[in-house]
């Protein structure tokens, strides 16, 4: 099973350190969830596991070995990332952009025929977009321009998925939908998943591993069922509110009920 | 530092650069060179003909551009507005070149003003109509600036070839050059200065609010497409003035502006007056390495007269670099 | 759902069918126009050499090296403006902003006022300039990031050489300046064979060089982010591109001058016959229009004024502009899609 480990993460822009000494192992096979306030560096740790930003100091590894040793085609088989946003690109249609996943494995020679091939297909599929693949992306609402940004990433092949905010901007109903693909792809395929999720009741409901980020450091680290508490809510989030176990799942739910 | 020591520090370095000018010249160079210059009579003449005017020009122009630049990045809401990216500055220079073509009242310091004003408004009139239709989007409009900036300048290229022999004059029309700027010139650039000063600090407090949004303009009583054309107008003016005075001195209706604003913040009745003066230190300094370079190099066989325009160009050049760098990394570094 | 037309056969045919019959019509005029004016019906005659001399020396040894020479011009800057607006994901990356072709004019304005004798001027210190001055804008822009700040390092670099340029002409004598003046702006004045041997094989020799860069472009126009996140280095990517781009430039600059902004029009040209495609089938539609419109704007430079002949950058400049507007007005504005 593919694993990452990070330590001692250390990341600053200009004077701001955003995150200091972050140590975080990402077993194969599990789902973590990073939550924390705006600002706290989840996202900035997401990139730093998937390479896209280079940490100041501390080192990430892949399977062992260091990240920046690695070509970056060599990391993008190992690891997929659905970044925050895109640029928009006018008159793409989804499979193009589909196809641009397969980058990696293919390489510059191998994309000229143009990249088309199994994989893309069952990422299509999979995330259900197979019926407008020929669209234009623009023409496409939120929540099925969310599945397709899905289904790019899963035309990597990689075991591991790191996915920044893959809820964000999307109504309950296909945040849901989201959260369901993801647990349903990960069980089918076997994928090791970390996600940055806005929504502390979504990264309890779904995640087995929250990870609770506080100015730049780890605040707890564990179970949602262990983790997540009155005392978590005030501490990482600012508010007082309430926490129990649902009936259904055994998983903690949480309402907020004020500022505090 | 308080706000009255900035001005009173701005002031004296622009005085400095200002005297610097004055002691620099194919005739000398330095304070003592320009003491013994104002003894001679004969030599006292060039300093009071030549030199002072040149100096003046060069603050004046220097003024103009600032003040255009600062109006134009308030009203495109874009930092990298300036008159030789929003086709005003080309409009400007087609203009000059057209009147120097023509020959007659037009190729005068006052009719040049005038028919550079006349190819401003070109400019700007097409950047505003297209962007009436166009929307108001801010890069959208920059965009089209440029694209504006080519075609004028395209035009301006082919009627160089319509008179090769007068191609090394009109080049330093396109660059921006002081050389041979004299009292006539002044006497006919001062009184644009002063207007498009008063005009400017007058709309100030109107190009704040129009430097934020359009609804919020609206929201507190403001019509916002009157004014825009209004300033609009006043910054083609300013412009135009300083180009048809010492042609297109690149960099400096940017650059100015943008030190206004680190200095004196976005409140425009300070940054107006002050992206003038900051204007006119920059075309003072540049004129003076100009004709310090022009001294160097007319040891060789050629009488080389290093037009300012290139000064400003490539320091300009190196400034913006640094700027865009520096930017580019705040911007990428602004997620958590 | 969205229902997307399907593209027809015949759709998909015409535009093609135009641009060859276009091609057709536009090689015999260049050909033909002119002075003395050739009747196309002749021409089959002229060129087995059934023909007077001086109607031979015309077609042949004049405009027919001129012809070819402003296809390959244009079929390369076509092709170079795909690669920089794909790369830099801004359809205003266009050498004229990235400080190749004023690096090249800039150099050899230098050689001409300093009498500086170097072998095979002015092709010789165009190619170097361009090389100089696309190598400033590398360098300039290897430690900023995206695309935005590429082009405004690239357009400072530009109005620095071109203040060179422009220092350079008004130092000149006014022997110098007809040599000048062609670096201000674009010609193709004076092209005879032996111009046509000097500089097309290096046109050929680079083109190829564009479809290996074709994936990476693919990529590329996804955000630097997700193309990192997909297994290509974007910084790296982009100044391999951009080598290439400063490359094809520089052996049109060389022999030519700037034939200003047809780097602009020929790729939305292209976008615009082929809307949902990708980079592929566009640089080669590219390539083509851009052949075609350097032919075009050439056969005007040469007739509409005859005698006086117009600099060709000139008219491709007003021409190039005015088009792209217009097609980039009619293109509705695109929002962030996928943000």
């Amino acid at each position: 099973m593919t694993t990452i480990a990070a330590t001692g993460i250390t990341v600053h822009f200009g004077d701001r350190v955003i995150l200091r000494e972050v140590d975080l192992a990402v077993p194969g096979g599990a789902w973590l969830a990073l939550v924390g306030r705006n600002g706290c560096g989840k996202s900035t740790l997401l990139r730093v596991l998937a390479g896209l930003l280079t940490p100041d100091d501390g080192s990430v590894s892949l399977n062992g070995s260091p990240l920046r040793s690695l070509s970056r085609r060599t990391i993008a088989r190992q690891v997929a990332v659905l970044p925050q946003a895109m640029p928009a690109v006018p008159a793409l249609t989804v499979r193009q952009l589909v196809r641009q996943g397969r980058y990696a494995t293919r390489g510059p020679l191998g994309m000229l025929a143009g990249g088309d091939d199994e994989h893309v297909r069952r990422a299509l599929a999979d995330t259900g977009v197979a019926s407008y693949a020929d669209a234009a992306l623009d023409r496409l609402s939120g929540g099925e321009r969310q599945r397709v940004r899905l289904a790019l990433a899963l035309a990597q092949d990689a075991p591991v998925l790191l996915l920044d905010e893959p809820t964000t901007y999307l109504d309950v109903r296909h945040q849901l939908e989201m959260l369901e693909l993801i647990a349903r792809l990960r069980e089918e395929r076997g994928l090791t998943v970390v996600t940055v999720l806005h929504d502390l009741g979504q990264a309890a409901r779904y995640a087995d591993r929250v990870i609770a980020l506080r100015d730049g450091r780890v605040y707890a680290d564990g179970r949602a069922s262990d983790v997540v508490n009155a005392d978590l809510l005030n501490a990482v989030f600012g508010v007082r509110g309430r926490v129990w176990p649902d009936e259904l799942t055994g998983r903690p739910l949480c309402t907020y009920d004020a500022v505090g | 530092m308080p706000r009255r020591g900035v001005w009173t520090v701005l002031t004296a370095i622009t005085a400095f650069l200002a005297l610097a000018q004055l002691m620099t010249g194919s005739s000398g160079n330095g304070p003592a060179a320009l003491w013994g210059m104002l003894g001679d009579d004969v030599a006292r003449q060039i300093v009071v003909e030549l030199r002072a005017p040149r100096v003046l020009v060069a603050l004046a122009a220097g003024a103009c551009l600032g003040i255009a630049g600062c109006i134009l990045q308030a009203l495109l809401r874009n930092p990298l507005a300036a008159p030789e990216i929003t086709g005003i500055g080309s409009g400007a220079v087609l203009g000059a070149v057209t009147a120097t073509l023509l020959g007659g009242f037009s190729a005068t310091p006052h009719g040049m003003i005038g028919t550079a004003i006349a190819g401003g408004v070109l400019g700007g009139g097409v950047l505003w109509v297209v962007a009436a239709r166009a929307g108001s989007d801010p890069l959208r409009l920059s965009v089209i600036g440029v694209l504006i900036s080519a075609v004028l300048s395209g035009i301006t290229l082919i009627l160089l070839t319509a008179r090769p022999q007068s191609t090394g004059t009109m080049a330093q029309w396109l660059i921006g050059s002081l050389n041979g700027r004299g009292w006539a010139h002044w006497h006919a650039l001062w009184p644009w200065l002063v207007l498009v000063l008063v005009a400017g600090l007058l709309i100030a407090p109107v190009l704040g609010l129009l430097s934020v949004d359009d609804d919020h303009a609206r929201g507190v009583g403001l019509e916002p497409p009157r004014w825009r054309s209004a300033a609009l107008l006043l910054a083609v003016v300013a412009a135009a003035a300083a180009i048809a005075t010492v042609g297109a001195l690149s960099f400096v209706g940017l650059l100015a502006p943008h030190a206004g604003r680190l200095v004196f913040g976005a409140d425009h009745r300070r940054a107006i007056p002050g992206s003038a003066l900051i204007g006119a230190a920059t075309v003072c300094a540049a004129d003076t390495v100009a004709q310090q370079l022009t001294t160097l190099a007319a040891a060789g066989e050629r009488p080389l007269g290093i037009p300012t325009g290139a000064v400003t160009a490539i320091v300009g050049a190196v400034v913006l670099i640094r700027a865009a760098r520096r930017l580019s990394t705040l911007t990428s570094g602004g997620q958590s | 759902m969205i229902d997307v037309p399907a593209v027809t056969g015949r759709r998909r045919l015409a535009p093609v069918v135009a641009v060859a019959l276009s091609a057709v019509a536009l090689a015999a005029l260049a050909l033909c126009l002119g002075q003395p004016v050739i009747a196309p019906g002749r021409l089959p005659a002229v060129l087995s050499g059934e023909a007077s001399a001086l109607e031979r020396v015309m077609v042949v040894e004049l405009r027919a090296p001129r012809l070819l020479l402003a296809l390959f011009a244009g079929a390369v800057l076509g092709a170079a403006g795909l690669l920089l607006q794909e790369s830099l994901r801004n359809p205003l990356a266009v050498p004229e902003l990235l400080g190749v072709s004023s690096g090249a004019a800039a150099a050899v304005a230098l050689v001409v006022v300093f009498g500086i004798s170097v072998p095979g001027a002015p092709l010789v210190p165009a190619l170097a300039g361009a090389a100089v001055g696309g190598a400033l804008t590398i360098m300039a822009v290897r430690r900023a990031v995206g695309p935005a700040a590429v082009l405004l390092i690239g357009a400072a670099i530009s109005a620095a050489l071109q203040a060179v340029l422009l220092t350079g002409v008004s130092l000149s004598d006014s022997r110098e300046q007809g040599v000048l003046v062609r670096y201000l702006l674009g010609s193709l004045t004076g092209t005879t064979w032996s111009t046509v041997v000097t500089t097309v094989p290096g046109m050929l020799l680079v083109l190829p060089l564009t479809v290996l860069a074709l994936p990476a472009l693919g990529v590329l126009r996804l955000g630097d982010d997700t193309a990192t996140a997909l297994g290509l280095s974007a910084g790296a990517a982009r100044v391999a591109v951009l080598a290439v781009g400063c490359l094809l430039v520089a052996t049109v600059v060389g022999p030519c001058g700037p034939i200003a902004w047809v780097g602009f029009l020929a790729p939305q040209l292209a976008r615009s016959v082929r809307p949902g495609a990708e980079a592929r089938s566009w640089l080669v539609w590219s390539t083509v229009l851009g052949a075609l419109l350097v032919t075009a704007a050439d056969l005007l430079a040469r007739t509409l004024l005859y005698p006086i002949e117009l600099p060709v950058g000139g008219l491709t400049a007003l021409i190039a502009v005015v088009g792209g507007v217009a097609l980039a007005a009619r293109r509705r504005r695109f929002k962030d899609a996928l943000a």
